[in-house]
């Protein structure tokens, strides 16, 4: 039988212990009233500290946070900075190849496209904030979107599998669209995988551009997702433009692109896969 | 990055016990990582990797000294506005005194207790972050839970502390 005491009851509380000893102290906890107590009041003081800190997650983020992430660094330029500034340099071109390349494809190939009209890829307005997403913070699904002039509110992270993202990323063919429309038909988002290629973990990743479009303004993602042997597509890394109908716009900056780039560079293996090697692994469903 | 502000705001904010110090903490960790952004680990979490940058940032100015008085913001910043019914103000004070619990409490305990019980890490991921074992994390967890409740509800008539299955529990 488990030994009652501080670090297996607060383990219990906050739900870490394995399923056979959780219930080994489920069931002790019966008889013991003053461990329930304990357990209790661990939890109690679980919700409050959470309670106590939790505004910053209620309100706007400050301007000058915000800030750091959409002009180029001025101050501070370090040779950390400059460093990266150059490596993003020398990476951009590489990346503006793949895709010219790939974009000069597509015009060829778009006659043979069946049903699908040509996304139109450049028509925004370039100018507008460019926001850096990168990480985990939550559950990313296309349905959410429903604030295109706060940025923030785009979570990266794991891919819902109920998601038209998540069946584009395992099903769509690079530079093909796919598009969902809500059923009030008011908010529109085009799905479009741009290239396929293996990340230097042996996963397989997708680069792809999201364009969704309410009544409040448009909303143009461009993000890298890595599929997990079960099948979990995770966001990586997003560059966010956000496109309001009628506001006015700052002007935009690379560095969040460049940051996409760079990300890009670090992570994959080799170039991105070709027409065929992508088709095989659409149809084995990514074996 | 820019997803994860609230959190990282969050953060900070129970790491230094004030909002402005916690928003310059964010700042400065912002701006570190943005140039580093090369040297972040691939494969690993962004998240835990801006989480370990604030720390350091963090210990590196307590231990420099040069974060003093933090004391009085938490004082401003949760000022009774007295609209509200004996209920609400009884809970926020309650809160008031956890912010200050948790101020108080030791340096270690505080990070376990702001990743944990505030972010709401796993305690593996804390323990990685923290670079310390996983029962080192459980234990500072319970001691800061334990602190925190008490002082929490010290003034409460019908209180009764966390009571102990050990005799010296500490």
């Amino acid at each position: 039988m488990v030994e009652l005491n501080d670090t297996v009851l607060i383990a219990y509380a906050d739900g870490e212990l394995d399923e056979k000893t959780a219930a080994e102290v489920e069931a002790a906890l019966k008889t013991d009233p003053v461990a329930q107590e304990i357990v209790d009041k661990f939890r109690e003081a679980a919700r409050l500290a959470g309670e106590a800190f939790d505004d910053p997650m209620h309100e706007e983020v400050p301007e000058r946070l915000l800030k750091l992430f959409e002009e180029p660094q001025q101050e501070d330029a370090g040779p950390e900075t400059s460093a990266a500034a150059s490596a993003e340099n020398t990476n951009i071109a590489d990346f503006s190849q793949i895709r010219a390349a790939r974009e000069a494809k597509k015009q060829t190939d778009s006659t043979a496209l069946e049903t699908r009209a040509p996304v139109r890829r450049f028509a925004l307005p370039l100018a507008a904030s460019v926001a850096l997403i990168v990480g985990i913070g939550g559950g990313f699904g296309l349905s959410n979107f429903t604030a295109p002039s706060a940025p923030e509110v785009v979570a990266a992270g794991t891919i819902a599998p109920s998601s038209a993202l998540h069946a584009a990323l395992e099903r769509t063919p690079s530079l093909q669209t796919l598009e969902e429309v809500s059923q009030d038909g008011l908010t529109k988002n085009q799905i479009e995988p741009l290239f396929t290629f293996v990340d230097t973990n042996d996963r397989h990743c997708r680069e792809y551009r999201v364009i969704g479009s309410n009544t409040g303004g448009t909303h143009d993602m461009t993000a890298v997702a890595c599929r997990s042997d079960s099948g979990v597509w995770t966001q990586q890394i997003a560059v966010v433009q956000e496109v309001p109908a009628n506001g006015t716009y700052s002007p935009a900056s690379g560095q969040a692109y460049g940051a996409l780039e760079s990300f890009l560079t670090e992570f994959m293996k080799d170039e991105p896969l070709d027409d065929a090697a992508e088709s095989r692994l659409l149809d084995s469903g990514w074996q | 990055m820019v997803a994860m502000l609230p959190r990282l705001r969050r953060f900070a904010y129970a790491l230094t016990g004030s909002r402005d110090l916690g928003d310059d903490l964010v700042q400065a960790a912002c701006e570190r990582a943005l140039g580093r952004l090369d040297q972040w680990q691939k494969g690993t979490r962004l998240d835990s990797w801006m989480f370990r940058i604030m720390q350091t940032i963090w210990i590196d100015q307590m231990r420099a000294k040069k974060v003093r008085g933090h004391k009085t913001d938490l004082d401003a910043a949760s000022d009774i506005a007295g609209t509200d019914g004996e209920r609400a103000m009884e809970a926020r004070l309650t809160l008031k005194r956890v912010r200050s619990a948790v101020e108080d409490l030791p340096e270690e305990q505080r990070l376990v207790l702001t990743l944990v019980s505030i972010d709401g890490r796993s305690y593996k991921e804390a323990a990685e972050i923290l670079d310390v074992p996983v029962g080192t994390i459980t234990s500072r967890l319970a001691r800061a839970r334990r602190r925190l409740y008490e002082v929490a509800y010290e003034t409460t008539a019908n209180m009764t502390p966390i009571p102990s299955l050990e005799p010296n529990n500490g």
